[in-house]
């Protein structure tokens, strides 16, 4: 009896190996099925994460190229790209001369300071410098129809319009926008 | 029998010994993430990335704003830091915190004619223009420099800001 108590008040018994490896064991399984939690909400995180990254850099590009081109006297898709650009556009807006490029997967928009070819324009514009001219990133392709068409509002009023569409991507999410541009400045047939 | 002690100790740790490690890991451990957090504050580059965000936020305001250009981004040294406000015809309607009052954040042009150190009295005021969310206001870039300089620019005619 006397010695039954003596060992539950002050046991000096401590753990033995086994007990020590079967908790290691234990919170190793348990730390596992966290991991496996963590990581799974993460990937969750990052893909809403860049959702949301994606329609931000949309809806800041969006309104700058609505504004250019809506206000412009004449535009036109260039043809003859040089290296490093895989899309390119012309802007007149009165005398004022602009260049929107995809430069690798940023847009850049400048007015060209050298150049007398198209493509030479557009070249110069792309190798400014980049806090000249960067106006948007994650961009994969960037599509306008030339020249502009008639369309419909529904209520049979025609106006001049273009349907500009830009796509982008950061970590396998991809995000498209498309926008029907109303051509303020430009009459055409 | 002392041979058969050696081999195999069955003694092991008390549950006092065990406690006592827990307790002392434990507040190691409190004390490792206060220094950390400490170090976050005084980081330059979570604090360009808090810039970064005010900015395009104030944009995109300044875009979707019912009035015309009455949206500001005021970078500001208050008490304890330095935060971002975006004001809407002078009344905060949103803000952001940019870091420790350990940063410096000074506010320049191009060419360097305009320096500005945001301190109590010297705030940073940013304006877009509402037609397209390009820049109206001076400033190029925003210097923060912590332990280490970031550098924010802004590209004036697209209204747009990235880390340097």
């Amino acid at each position: 009896m006397e010695a039954k108590k003596h060992k539950v008040l002050a046991s000096n018994g401590g753990y033995s190996l086994v007990e020590l490896i079967v908790t290691v064991l234990i919170s190793g399984v348990v730390m596992l099925a966290v991991m496996g939690f963590l990581t799974s909400g993460l990937n969750h995180f990052r893909n809403v994460n860049s959702e949301s990254l994606l329609q931000m850099e949309s809806q800041m590009t969006e309104l700058f190229v609505t504004e250019l081109i809506q206000e412009s006297t004449d535009y036109r898709k260039v043809t003859d790209l040089p290296s490093g650009v895989s899309a390119a556009l012309e802007i007149e807006r009165g005398t004022e001369y602009y260049i929107l490029a995809l430069v690798g997967n940023e847009l850049r928009f400048g007015t060209p300071t050298t150049g007398s070819t198209v493509s030479e324009k557009v070249a110069n514009v792309a190798a400014q410098d980049r806090n000249k001219t960067f106006l948007a990133q994650y961009v994969t392709d960037f599509s306008l129809a030339s020249g502009g068409e008639t369309f419909d509002d529904a209520k049979n009023n025609f106006f001049q319009g273009t349907l500009v569409t830009i796509q982008y991507q950061v970590d396998q999410k991809s995000y498209t926008s498309s926008s029907l541009i109303k051509l303020q400045n430009i009459q055409r047939n | 029998m002392e041979m058969s002690r050696r081999k195999w100790n069955n003694a092991g740790m008390s549950l006092v010994e065990i406690v006592v490690v827990v307790l002392i890991m434990g507040i190691l451990s409190a004390g490792a993430v206060v220094g950390f957090s400490f170090i976050r504050n005084r980081d330059a580059s979570s604090a360009a990335e808090a810039l970064l965000t005010a900015l395009n936020r104030a944009k995109i305001q300044t875009t979707a704003s019912d009035g015309v250009n009455d949206i500001t981004l005021r970078v500001v040294a208050d008490g304890d830091g330095y935060s971002a406000k975006i004001l809407k015809s002078g009344t905060v309607i949103d803000e952001v915190e940019i870091g420790d009052s350990a940063l410096t954040i000074v506010a320049k042009n191009d060419d360097g004619s305009i320096s500005k150190t945001v301190s109590g009295t010297n705030v940073c005021d940013i304006t877009f223009q509402k037609s397209n969310g390009a820049f109206t206001s001076n400033y190029t870039k925003l210097i923060v420099t912590g332990s280490k300089t970031v550098t924010v620019r802004m590209v004036t005619s697209t209204g747009r800001s990235y880390i340097e």
